[in-house]
């Protein structure tokens, strides 16, 4: 029995091995990359779609509000950024009256989320500009500052950013991954972030990564897992998407990326191995398919290269602002203006398809529309 | 006993990491008068992504050991100091090769070093260093010099040794732009036309030199892959019959303006041209 079962061990080693080597072999010479692990979208498609839902009331259709003296100084000016954003929402809603134009968006009464992008720092985040112009307007269609939350993943990057009470006074700013009182941890050792997350809404991919304790106050949780934070599935009604124009690679970070990548804890696994597909599914769930209904994608200030990091060489002014229901046409177009960047200032030949991988994704699911010729875009120019 | 192998093995990671921080060529407030550091932080391995979020994975697909940021104000200017310690000096080169773009000028005797009004980046060693002024003033810009030399003096480390093909002189006029990438991302963000040469493999190493040859744009590039199956498929990627791989070991083929010479059976030079002119594939041929 006991030379059975060895050999039995023996042989099962042997096969193993076998299998091991000859897999190996067959990766070594074909040199497939490894199929891409999978995901629960499938959970996403099953809730039924609203009149919010993405890609919302104008799809396919991206005002681009250019204006040359919105900079000065390397600084940016408020009343251009206001002029930028109003023209912008008029011309998109076809409305004579701002207020008309965003009462097709908000009521008085909606608690509204600011969506913005404070990751790389006060030079190379959303700007405080075009954020105070969109308060602003939110203001004038009846939204009391109270209602209107400004939010990202880290909290201590927005205020780095310049997303404090003193710029945005009455205002909620708040980021799901947050100390108190000087403290990631409560006195139990657990994070203060957990409160912030709905274990009810997740994003599950087979593929994981381990934290060290320096990264886990960043990430929230190990696992398979990415849960949605409470901000987009409890505190906000309608979500305002502000992310700022920059290159990621020969791609670019801008609405679909800004969301997902913003709303879901336990990130840093999907980077390598799923980033089109998170781009892509993640908005597809609900609490942010149906509850964005604008994109304003501020390009006053942003990077042709070295993103999503900052890196001052890099830094440019393409003094625009884009703005639609639509977060994949925003994209596509925004994707089109950097490479034309990146071609011009000579850190790219050519376009190259796989960049835009993540939008024929998010086309595939229902988003918005990938296409650039099927996109109405419409360039204003201010002065 | 195991309980004291376990004590004793984190203590010394206790150590060794204490070791690493103490000895990180870092600016100390004493070093010159006036100066106050707001804040010192760092990060190691994957703690990165805390700081930079999708940043960071560039860093870690080149090798990152860890990051030492340090924030500084002197008579109201500032300055953000990063010094990454990577595994290595080519590690450290090839982040500093996808990071510099137009320099003004060279950081005196600095071979991969780069200064602009903002920022002043270099490679030397296995640092990687990058110190960010915020108002790009006169005033910054000296600080950040001074800041820089301080931190300079600090490192005794040997310089990355660029292949022999780079030494042509045919190639020397535009040097300062050479690449290093040991992975897809670094490609992406240095030579992104060659992504899809590149993305099936992985455990490469590539030196690419984006250049000019009589006004005609060239990438001349060293490239190293784990396998000979690896050299093999990658030259049938890009439209090169190879037939057995040894026979094409130190030959020139010439397809549609792909050049290659193995090296050995690892190991090629690969100039992808973007003119069809004799001329140019006699200069190419130079190199080779």
């Amino acid at each position: 029995m006991r030379t059975f079962l060895n050999r039995s061990i023996s042989h099962s080693v042997i096969l193993i091995l076998v299998i091991f080597i000859v897999n190996d072999s067959i990766a070594q010479i074909t040199s497939e990359p490894p199929a891409k692990p999978k995901t629960n979208i499938e959970d996403a498609l099953k809730y039924a779609r609203n009149d919010n839902s993405m890609p919302g009331k104008y799809p396919g259709k991206v005002v681009q509000v250019n204006h040359e003296s919105c900079t000065a100084d390397n600084k940016i000016i408020y009343q251009a950024a206001y002029d930028m954003v109003e023209k912008g929402m008029l011309s998109l809603t076809g409305e004579g009256n701002i207020k008309n134009a965003w009462l097709k968006f908000v009521s008085p009464n909606d608690r509204i989320g600011l969506k913005v992008n404070p990751v790389a720092g006060p030079q190379l985040s959303t700007s405080v500009e075009v954020t105070q112009a969109i308060v602003k307007q939110l203001e004038l269609a009846g939204v009391q500052r109270k209602n209107i939350i400004i939010w990202d993943r880290r909290e201590e990057q927005l205020f780095e950013a310049g997303f404090n009470h003193e710029n945005f006074p009455g205002v909620k700013i708040i980021g799901t991954e947050r100390p108190e009182n000087g403290s990631m941890y409560d006195e139990n050792g657990k994070l203060h972030s957990l409160k912030m997350i709905d274990t009810t809404w997740y994003y599950w991919a087979d593929c994981e990564e381990k934290y060290d304790s320096a990264t886990i106050p960043y990430m929230v949780n190990e696992g398979k897992y990415s849960y949605f934070t409470k901000i987009v599935t409890q505190m906000v009604d309608k979500i305002i998407n502000v992310p700022i124009l920059k290159n990621a690679g020969a791609s670019v970070t801008l609405c679909l990326k800004n969301l997902a990548f913003g709303a879901v804890t336990n990130t840093a696994r999907l980077h390598k191995q799923l980033w089109a597909e998170t781009c892509a599914e993640v908005n597809a769930f609900p609490p942010l398919r149906d509850k964005v209904v604008l994109n304003i994608v501020d390009g006053i200030k942003g990077c042709f290269n070295g993103g999503p990091g900052a890196n001052p060489q890099f830094f440019c002014e393409y003094k625009t602002v884009l703005v639609g229901t639509d977060p994949v046409a925003v994209d596509r177009v925004g994707y089109d203006i950097v490479i034309k960047e990146r071609i011009k200032r000579g850190v790219q030949k050519e376009d190259n398809p796989r960049g835009r991988i993540f939008m024929d994704l998010a086309q595939n699911l229902n988003l918005g529309i990938a296409d650039l010729e099927k996109i109405k875009w419409e360039k204003i120019n201010l002065k | 006993m195991k309980t004291t192998a376990k004590v004793l093995f984190l203590l010394l990671m206790v150590i060794t990491l204490n070791a690493q921080v103490k000895d990180f060529p870092k600016l100390m407030e004493d070093d010159f008068s006036g100066l106050k550091i707001t804040r010192e932080q760092t990060f190691d391995g994957n703690s990165l992504w805390g700081y930079i979020n999708g940043g960071a994975d560039i860093f870690l697909e080149y090798g990152l050991n860890n990051l030492l940021l340090q924030e500084i104000e002197v008579n109201h200017n500032k300055l953000k100091i990063e010094i990454y310690r990577m595994t290595d000096p080519y590690a450290a080169f090839g982040i500093y090769s996808v990071s510099h773009y137009k320099c003004e000028e060279k950081y005196q005797s600095l071979k991969f070093s780069c200064v602009t009004q903002y920022q002043i980046q270099c490679a030397i060693g296995e640092y990687y260093i990058s110190i960010i002024n915020t108002n790009g003033s006169k005033d910054e810009q000296e600080l950040s010099k001074r800041v820089f030399d301080i931190i300079i003096s600090k490192i005794h480390s040997d310089e990355v040794t660029l292949p022999e093909v780079f030494k042509n002189s045919l190639l020397k006029q535009n040097i300062e732009q050479i690449k290093y990438f040991r992975g897809i991302l670094g490609v992406q963000n240095g030579i992104s036309e060659w992504y899809d040469y590149f993305d099936k493999f992985e455990g490469y190493e590539i030196f690419v030199l984006p250049t000019k040859l009589s006004g005609s744009a060239v990438n001349v590039a060293q490239i190293k892959f784990k396998s000979s199956s690896d050299a093999k498929l990658f030259l049938g990627n890009v439209g090169i019959e190879t037939g057995d791989i040894e026979k094409i070991t130190e030959k020139i083929t010439n397809d549609s303006g792909r050049f290659v010479k193995m090296l050995n059976e690892t190991t090629m030079i690969f100039v992808k041209s973007y003119s069809d002119s004799s001329e140019i594939k006699e200069l190419i041929k130079k190199i080779l």
